[in-house]
């Protein structure tokens, strides 16, 4: 790394030996054929490294770029349908030889796709029976139908599939190419492989028609919805009353039939300010929302919630309405359902864009269930001009629709990262009245009103990827805001996957800064020590030690940190965090009394002793640290009386008009939130604001006290900010500034004061000086650091937001530190290196002109080794930031964004470690984890490359020496 | 890698003794018996809930036929498919039903599904420390608690009285994503809501319940073959103010324990076709009274003789009881 300053330069030959070096002629040029051999090959394996580097980078780079890619779409083949009469709904089967379309006379009808034959045509509505409302639900088929009778019926849509046996094949199915098809029965047969016949059948099943008995006229608007464990039915009637019909799912694993139980709860919905019945009603997915739907934009949403009986009602929640372009306007809704999942609402409005809305959680919100309805998509039809989105379909493999205008226009785009998948103008006379997307993303079908179709294959490539949902913040169902999420996969289809890497970004910077901060002063200070003040013999014995360190596999120092220090760092966490000043501070008191001793002793001692004596002081030093820590716990972490009485359940609550304005409706407080009460005085205890009261001195409120230590400090409550103020974490974090501005005063101001001082110059009166000073600024600096915790708490800061926080187990100081030991024999070892290669007399010139050790090393030797310093320290960079296993098995993989240290945090290299086994090879997750690879590929060339360009400018400066 | 996972293995293999309930196995299973001319090579990638059970049966396997080769990997359930599609192995356990997804892309490549056989029963427990005070939950606590639909909670948010407990945060423990427990999890326990982020994933079902153990203050998922002494599985209850159960056989079997579920292994079975012995005698085997007491040993409830039946069926075995 560090490459001699010193060349020696040629030594010219004595006159006599020259002819002999004339005569040696051919070996010269055998060494010279070595040399350009040796220089030939060494070229040849840089460039061989540059060209690995590159190619990795573009192999990288190869398999995320797919990730930007719009899907296509190419048309497989169009046909007339011999079907009449407007499409309610239908689906496709799954490989896009059949669709069943549900006519508005309520037959459905089994279209076969390559000829337009109608294979199967069965009724679905009874005899006698006018269809007023139906719903559809395209994921699992369900669909209801409400009469003007009152009465409504379910059923399920689907296709079933079989393999034919050799006795079940007719001729004409046996000469069948692969690939080839043909229709049989009510549905087609298929050769999949050379001896595979794939049967693809309908499979319609419809309940027997049912009276709702509460309410009056026809049902106008229903919605239907299933569940492994339960199924919904919500129908309204012309006079606005509600029924809300639930099953419940009971399937017993040791065999047997699943039990259902039915319950039927009717209620009247109060429908806005002169409302009629709504357009569309809508369930959300897990049967908690009704979202009635008006032609108009304005949605209502009611909460349905259970009481203490178990029995459900609704409440009407809040409504929002849909706005014209640039908002105020009016708008038309013409089509609308729900998305993948059944939490998002798609509408698509008469000016050619589609509205996507769903419930998000408000804590503050004057809702019954603390939720209010967002629209947080809006996306515009991809061409201009286009016209109404009259029809949508829905994707079942992720947050996709289709959406397609009168005039044949149609896309299809992700709800979430509102990514263009496909986008096609297939100009058709007559308007669009059913879309399909097929079940499993691959095709896309359209008819239109004279029964003409078009089918086409579709390859929606990575659709939940895009620039915004990959770094930026993302708007996910259910969420109050956009926010950076990553939560990559799921057990079911209908997640959301969230794949905004920033948080594991944030992970690695993160792990690194705490790992840096740890390991960067022990390890070069370490390397100083050894380099310029002990003797070689020993440091040769020392820094094979060192480096001995960097042999042991970081899997085992996380098992080590996991098992081991994790839980010691949780009972010891006040004597870890003292000890971080007081150990330093207990070497320099020592160092400083080491003046004080009599030089015929101090100099009798050998290097090896005088290491024992230092390493003896860094253990006094953890052993102070013990009481320094209780006691510093005891000091600033106590409870004030408030906070006893609460905590002792000695409290009442607050008047509404002492209650501030922002707690609003919330039932719960965060930490941030309670923390700022406190700063009033108040408390939120069991929902409410309260306050305490009675008095300590109170006989029962002692009893409770004392029989639960209540009144004891206690640094994991104040981090879960239960009791305390800001002040004592800012001046923990401030004691470091402090430190450092009370030292640079010290030789600023202080230093020049005393050496006035004719008999403080020399001996021991001198260091007597030193140690009284150090004593002082020791204390100076604690004072510095309380008054500058003062003002910031005073300022209204709070250390808890941002360097502290509520306590985990699996924490960043705890890695930072495991962390720091798996990087400090790299940095230790290459500084080391660097500064003993400084040239001894630059040493013995300083040292000969009376300066000391310390200040030769750090005035001398550090500048010029500054380069080597620096490399060793960007090497210690890199392994921090690419360091896996530790991170994995000692932080909880968390991928949270703040910089508390006592939470955890995912780093990129944990995330690709742990997900690459299971992300199909090719997928959108499988790219994901190799744009995390590629992310830190270029983290750390950036690093490295600013790294090499300072090191140059120091190296500039030192080459003079 | 690879150590560290081997090494959970070997925590999971000691705790799991400990857990045997004393289930009995359906009498109607038939007893099985070796046959002949069974040898050559299995490789099983998936779940690691499974990875015991899989384990166990490999070796009464190798007991029955010495010149069988079998390799276990359980890394979590979503290394199944993928490994099923590329060929690298012949069984894929997983805790959860595939994706429709994951189905598409096996289907891809064969024409058609991969076959999904039910070969345990297991109650997904919600575990916390031994002393915790906590003895029940509902479905709609557990939600609150490990989804972000609810708030970061306290012990006391839960109902614990006790000042040295209320005021604390639950620690939160689970699987990591590639896990089927994490997804089925998801799935039935938060309403497919998803899991805060402050939850700690941890690489195994062994290292949450070691978690729980630790961590006086936790609360995690897991099977219930890997309950150890040191920590409690709440009764759990279906919603608010209803009847809570324990995880019991027989509540799991009457299906009112609402965590409840399968253990399944997926293989590559060509419909209309006859399996390969070597995989056709360990599926035997699986449906065997053997093989089901093997699972009551891991700590799981065995399957009953019709859910056998079915699943022989689907792959072409002969049934016989």
């Amino acid at each position: 790394m560090v490459e001699n300053v010193e060349q020696p330069g040629p030594r010219p030959l004595p006159p006599s030996d020259l002819a002999r070096a004339a005569r040696k002629r051919g070996t010269l040029r055998r060494v010279r054929l070595a040399d350009r051999a040796a220089a030939l090959t060494i070229t040849i394996g840089g460039l061989s490294v540059i060209v690995a580097v590159l190619g990795m980078l573009v192999f990288l780079a190869s398999e995320v770029v797919p990730l930007f890619y719009r899907g296509d779409a190419t048309q497989r083949l169009s046909g007339q349908a011999e079907i009449s009469g407007n499409v309610l709904f239908g689906m496709t089967d799954e490989y896009l030889g059949l669709a069943t379309v549900v006519l508005d006379g309520g037959d459905a009808a089994t279209i076969e796709l390559s000829t337009g034959k109608v294979l199967n045509r069965v009724p679905l509505v009874p005899e006698g029976a006018e269809l007023s409302a139906w719903s559809f639900s395209r994921g699992d088929g369900a669909f209801a139908f409400g009469y003007a009778d009152g009465r409504v019926q379910t059923g399920t849509l689907g296709y079933a599939a079989s393999f034919l046996t050799a006795d079940e094949r007719s001729d004409a199915v046996n000469a069948l190419a692969a690939g080839g098809r043909l229709a049989q029965g009510r549905g087609y047969v298929e050769r999949v492989q050379l001896d595979q016949f794939r049967l693809v059948e309908p499979n319609i099943v419809v309940g027997d028609p049912v009276s709702i008995e509460s309410g009056t006229g026809p049902i106008v608007a229903m919605d239907y919805r299933l569940s492994s464990a339960s199924q919904w039915l919500v129908a309204t009637r012309e006079d606005g009353t509600a029924v809300f019909n639930l099953v419940r799912v009971t399937t017993p694993l040791g065999g047997g039939k699943p039990r259902m139980r039915f319950s039927s709860y009717p209620f009247t919905l109060a429908l806005p300010d002169g409302r009629s019945a709504p357009d569309w009603t809508f369930l959300t997915g897990d049967g908690s929302n009704v979202l009635m739907l008006w032609k108009d934009g304005l949605v209502q949403r009611y909460a349905v919630l259970r009481d203490d009986e178990g029995e459900y009602t609704a409440a009407a929640a809040d409504s929002t309405s849909m706005t014209s372009r640039g908002g105020g306007g009016p708008v038309k809704v013409v089509s609308a359902s729900m998305i993948l999942g059944s939490k998002t609402l798609v509408a698509g409005l008469d000016d050619g864009r589609t509205i996507g809305l769903f419930v998000a959680r408000d804590e503050a919100a004057y809702t019954p269930d603390r939720r209010k309805m967002v629209i947080a998509h809006e996306h515009d039809l991809a061409l201009a001009g286009s016209g109404p989105v009259v029809e949508l379909g829905i994707g079942q493999r992720d947050r996709s629709y289709a959406a397609a205008d009168e005039k044949g226009h149609l896309f299809v785009r992700n709800m979430t990262s509102g990514k263009v998948i496909v986008d096609l103008d297939e100009a058709s006379s007559s308007p669009t009245t059913f879309l399909d997307i097929a079940p499993k993303n691959d095709g896309l079908m359209a008819m239109f009103a004279d029964g003409s179709y078009t089918v086409w294959d579709m390859d929606p490539k990575h659709s939940e990827a895009s620039w915004g949902a990959l770094f930026g913040r993302v708007w996910y169902e259910g969420a109050a805001e956009p926010e950076y999420v990553y939560q990559s996969s799921s057990g079911d289809d209908a997640a959301e996957p969230k794949l905004s890497i920033t948080p594991l970004i944030f992970g690695t910077l993160k792990a690194t800064l705490y790992a840096m901060l740890f390991a960067v002063p022990l390890a070069v200070l370490a390397a100083i020590y050894t380099s310029e003040m002990l003797h070689p013999t020993v440091r040769n014995r020392v820094k094979p030690v060192i480096e001995a360190m960097a042999s042991l596999p970081s899997v085992v120092l996380g098992f080590i940190a996991a098992m081991v220090i994790a839980p010691l760092a949780r009972d010891w966490i006040d004597t870890i965090l003292a000890s971080f000043v007081v150990v330093p501070f207990t070497v320099l008191i020592a160092a400083h009394a080491w003046q004080m001793l009599p030089v015929r002793l101090t100099s009798r001692l050998r290097s090896f002793q005088h290491m024992a004596l230092v390493a003896a002081a860094v253990g006094v030093g953890f052993l102070v640290a013990v009481p320094i820590g209780g006691a510093a716990e005891r000091l600033l972490f106590r409870p004030s009386d408030g906070d006893v009485l609460v905590l002792a359940g000695s409290y009442e609550p607050v008047p509404d008009e002492l209650k501030p304005a922002w707690v609003a409706n919330r039932a719960n407080l965060d930490d941030q939130l309670s923390r700022r009460l406190r700063e009033q005085g108040l408390y939120f205890r069991d929902g409410r604001v309260v306050r305490p009261a009675g008095s300590l001195s109170d006989p029962a409120v002692q009893a409770v006290v004392k029989a639960n230590k209540l009144d004891r400090a206690d640094f994991r409550l104040w981090l879960d900010g239960v009791i305390g103020s800001p002040f004592p974490g800012w001046m923990i974090l401030m004691i470091p500034p402090a430190a450092c501005i009370a030292f640079y005063s010290k030789s600023r101001f202080i230093e020049p004061l005393v050496h006035r001082v004719q008999t403080l110059r020399f001996g021991f009166p001198a260091a007597a000086a030193e140690m009284a000073m150090l004593i002082v600024i020791g204390l100076g600096s604690l004072g510095v650091a309380a008054g500058m915790a003062a003002i910031l708490s005073a300022l209204g800061a709070d250390a808890r937001d941002l360097f502290f926080g509520p306590f985990n187990q699996r924490n960043t100081l705890v890695v930072g530190i495991i962390m720091g030991f798996a990087v400090i024999p790299i940095i230790y070892t290459i500084s080391e290196d660097a500064l003993s290669s400084v040239s001894p007399a630059l040493r013995s010139a300083s040292l000969g002109a009376g300066a000391t050790r310390w200040q030769t090393a750090i005035r001398v030797v550090m500048p010029v080794a500054a380069s080597g310093i620096f490399s060793a320290i960007m090497i210690g960079l890199g392994r921090a930031a690419g360091e896996t296993m530790i991170v994995l098995m000692a932080t909880g993989n968390t991928p949270s964004m703040d910089w508390s240290m006592f939470s955890g945090f995912r780093t990129l290299s944990a995330n690709i470690a742990t997900e690459l086994p299971e992300a199909p090879v090719g997928g959108t997750h499988y790219r994901v984890l190799f744009l995390c690879g590629l992310v830190l590929f270029a983290m750390t060339a950036v690093v490295n490359t600013a790294a090499e360009l300072i090191r140059q400018r120091f190296r500039k400066r030192a080459a003079g020496l | 890698m690879k150590r560290f996972f081997a090494s959970c293995v070997a925590v999971g293999l000691l705790s799991a003794g400990a857990a045997a309930q004393q289930v009995q196995v359906d009498s109607a299973l038939p007893t099985y018996t070796t046959s002949q001319g069974v040898s050559g090579s299995v490789k099983s990638i998936g779940s690691d809930t499974l990875n015991n059970l899989m384990t166990y049966w490999a070796e009464d396997f190798k007991k029955a036929y010495p010149n069988v080769k079998i390799e276990i990997e359980g890394k979590g359930s979503s290394t199944a498919p993928p490994a099923l599609i590329e060929g690298q192995a012949q069984f894929g356990p997983m805790s959860r039903p595939m994706k429709g997804a994951e189905i598409d892309s096996f289907e891809k490549k064969y024409g058609y599904k991969p076959t999904e056989l039910r070969t345990a029963v297991d109650a997904l427990a919600v575990y916390v420390h031994k002393d915790c005070p906590i003895t029940e939950l509902s479905l709609d606590q557990v939600r609150k608690i490990f989804s972000v639909d609810g708030p970061e909670m306290t012990w006391g948010d839960v109902g614990v009285k006790d000042p040295a407990w209320a005021t604390k945060p639950i620690s939160l423990y689970g699987r990591n994503s590639a896990s089927g427990t994490y997804g089925y999890f998801k799935e039935h326990a938060l309403a497919k809501k998803d899991y805060k982020p402050s939850v700690k994933e941890q690489p195994g079902s062994s290292a949450v319940v070691q978690a729980c153990a630790t961590d006086k203050f936790a609360m995690g998922y897991s099977g219930l073959g890997y309950k150890t002494a040191d920590v409690k599985a709440v009764k759990i209850s279906a919603k608010d103010g209803e009847k809570s159960y324990e995880a019991s056989a027989a509540n799991s079997y009457d299906g009112v324990y609402p965590l409840a579920r399968f253990l399944y292994v997926y293989i590559n079975h060509k419909p209309g076709t006859t399996m390969d012995p070597l995989r056709a005698e360990f599926v035997k085997m699986i449906f065997s009274r053997q093989g089901q007491e093997t699972v009551v040993k891991d700590g799981y409830f065995p399957v009953t003789a019709d859910i056998a039946r079915e699943d022989l069926k689907k792959v072409g075995l002969p049934v016989k009881f």
